[in-house]
């Protein structure tokens, strides 16, 4: 029974692999061809963009290295507004840190949209990574510059999800601004903007086009100097 | 020539009928046989596959049954009386949209997918009457007339006010999975987090609360409420804890990713103790030695550390005694953690999580006296979790962690 039983499976499973190919089996081909023809173009783009960011980045925290404790950024915790920025190559993703959740909760949760630009809350960073299939995490902070020149993370307002909530009902009034000539994974970078003119007053996009046409979400936002790199935490694993 | 093609088609005829009457044989051995007891039938799920397990009686070996690629990051789970594997899923990679659950069926080995839409599926799934409740990430908003509303918590400063000064609370609600019409029958205005449901209550861990949730009543009852994120008295229940209910009771342990106040630092709290929520506080059960907890298990009145070095601390509620095990045979697994145990009535499983990347994980079964140990076993899965039908998703009630170092990963 037990020789018999450990080779059924694999009947079942290339039934269960046969059966998909067939109701799908143009698709498949037209998406494989599509996903290799995205991969190549973009990901040329991106190699090119990912480092410019590094670079960008590095460059910009050794220039402002005066004026930052690098203790403090070392020791720096997943705030709420805090910014995620997820990659894996062909697409890329933006959302923010909820950390409303001390007490029970173990870990801060994660804000972003779904491609019709729906807010959603994910408890779990793991599985949220795990799902996108996101290869790189990454999180940011923005600095404000206050008339002193001192920069400092973030302004004093705290973050939650109903301001979130209504920085989305802003955006949904104007009409469908947002909606138009943007890709599907622009919505969430398109929140974290808004969410953060709603909160802080302050632009992480002022060169994008305020009209909602097409702009490179959401490297727009990621290329802001006021956004400062958490070196030490990440939401993936491995 | 007329007769050449009788016997042809005579021929071809009695190979059909064989055909046949094997493809039903075949069918007839598998519903029969697949599993021979389900209690002692486990999956194993992940990035990649879906594996059913059984293994046998009073022992700690096991076969491997089935295995079908796909992905799983939320638990797969056997319903035995339907002979077929219940999925349900997050949003596959690639797919932010697509979530649901899925149900293969062994006779055939057919999948039907029922898509939730666009609301996203995540936490433990709990098995309600003939279904399944899920959490479901995409967030409503909903006008506060009762404050706090009767059914579904309120976290304290959770309210929020619209342009137009009207006031409201955002919440993402949990959904209903008839298994017997497989379709999605209801919302309930009730976020479930994290929990555990006994007599038709949802014991659940969410938002700075513990509440009990009666689905039969439509109440909710608050049985441990943080004091708030601005209270400079209040101690907190750490970031990153381990925890679990049992009977209703919530205990948790610490390991070094906790931490309560800014800096990474534990205030008020002890590494290496076992806790337990009392009277809305936090109250110190017993220590264990010094080792980094990875898992935490409640069963049966007795709580069951899992550490980093292979060590299992088991902790009885009731009469308050520790005792400490060594798994000597796992610490020949180099660079593997425990990353999910589940349970059968006869055994704990173990799965095996890879710090390489590139090396697949590992099964391995310990008798729940201790005295058993099998081989390991390998899988092609990276973020596994074990279910049983005893046990639904175990891989989620040891708490999430974000890694503060990458290199300490």
């Amino acid at each position: 029974m037990g020789n018999w039983i450990s080779l059924e499976p694999i009947v079942r499973d290339e039934r269960m692999r046969l059966y998909k190919l067939g109701v799908r089996d143009f698709q498949t081909r037209s998406v494989i061809v599509s996903v290799l023809l995205t991969v190549f173009i973009v990901g040329c783009v991106s190699v090119q963009q990912d480092d410019s960011n590094r670079a960008f980045m590095f460059t910009n925290n050794r220039n402002n290295a005066y004026l930052i404790d690098q203790d403090m950024m070392a020791r720096q915790q997943w705030q709420g507004g805090d910014i995620v920025y997820a990659a894996n190559g062909y697409i890329d993703h933006m959302a923010m840190i909820d950390d409303n959740t001390y007490g029970i909760n173990n870990t801060p949760d994660i804000i972003d949209t779904d491609t019709n630009g729906s807010i959603r809350r994910h408890n779990d960073p793991d599985r949220w990574a795990q799902q996108g299939g996101w290869a790189s995490v990454d999180g940011y902070y923005v600095a404000v510059i206050e008339p002193s020149t001192d920069i400092s993370p973030r302004g004093e307002k705290t973050f939650d999800v109903g301001d979130v909530f209504n920085a989305q009902t802003e955006i949904t009034l104007s009409p469908k601004l947002y909606k138009r000539n943007t890709p599907s994974n622009a919505h969430s970078s398109q929140l974290v903007r808004d969410a953060y003119k709603y909160l802080y007053n302050i632009d992480l996009a002022p060169s994008a086009p305020s009209d909602g046409d097409w702009w490179s979400f959401p490297k727009d936002v990621l290329n802001n100097s006021q956004l400062i790199a958490i070196s030490e935490e990440s939401v993936v694993r491995s | 020539m007329a007769l050449k093609v009788s016997y042809s088609n005579i021929f071809l005829l009695v190979i059909l009928v064989c055909g046949c009457e094997m493809t039903d044989d075949k069918l007839q051995n598998t519903t029969a046989y697949l599993f021979s007891n389900c209690k002692n039938t486990f999956t194993v799920s992940g990035s990649s596959k879906i594996y059913l397990f059984e293994h046998r009686h009073n022992s700690v070996e096991f076969d491997q049954l089935a295995v079908f690629d796909d992905w799983s990051p939320i638990s797969a789970f056997l319903d035995c009386a339907a002979n077929r594997i219940i999925v349900p899923y997050g949003a596959r990679k690639d797919e932010r949209n697509n979530a649901g659950v899925a149900i293969i069926d062994l006779e055939s080995g057919s999948k039907l997918e029922y898509p939730a839409g666009a609301r996203g599926i995540q936490g433990i799934p709990l098995k309600y009457n003939n279904g399944l409740l899920l959490g479901t990430t995409l967030l409503n908003q909903q006008t506060l007339i009762n404050n706090p509303p009767l059914y579904g918590y309120l976290p304290p400063g959770e309210v929020y006010e619209d342009p137009q000064r009207q006031t409201y609370r955002v919440f993402a609600a949990t959904t209903y999975f008839d298994l017997s019409s497989a379709k999605f029958t209801k919302d309930l205005p009730i976020d479930i987090g994290y929990s555990v449901i006994q007599n038709n209550i949802i014991y659940a861990k969410q938002r700075g609360a513990i509440t009990a949730i009666d689905l039969d009543a439509k109440t909710t009852d608050v049985l441990y409420e943080s004091s708030g994120k601005n209270s400079s008295e209040a101690i907190n229940i750490p970031l990153n804890h381990l925890g679990v209910f049992l009977d209703a009771d919530y205990f948790f342990v610490l390991n070094n990713y906790s931490h309560n106040v800014s800096n990474n630092e534990l205030q008020g709290l002890e590494a290496n103790a076992i806790y337990k929520l009392v009277d809305s506080g936090m109250q110190k059960l017993a220590n264990y030695s010094e080792d980094d907890a990875v898992y935490l298990l409640g069963l049966n009145k007795k709580l069951y550390i899992f550490t980093s070095a292979f060590k299992v601390i088991e902790y009885d509620v009731e009469t308050m005694d520790v005792i400490e095990r060594t798994l000597p045979s796992l610490s020949r697994l180099h660079n593997f953690r425990i990353e999910s145990v589940g349970y059968t009535e006869q055994n704990f499983i173990l799965a095996l999580n890879s710090q390489n990347a590139e090396i697949g994980s590992k099964i391995m079964l310990i008798s729940r006296d201790f005295m058993h140990i099998s081989p390991a076993t390998s899988v092609e899965l990276r973020s596994i979790s074990v279910t049983t039908d005893l046990a639904i998703d175990t891989a989620n009630t040891r708490g999430i962690r974000l890694a503060k170092n990458k290199n300490s990963l």
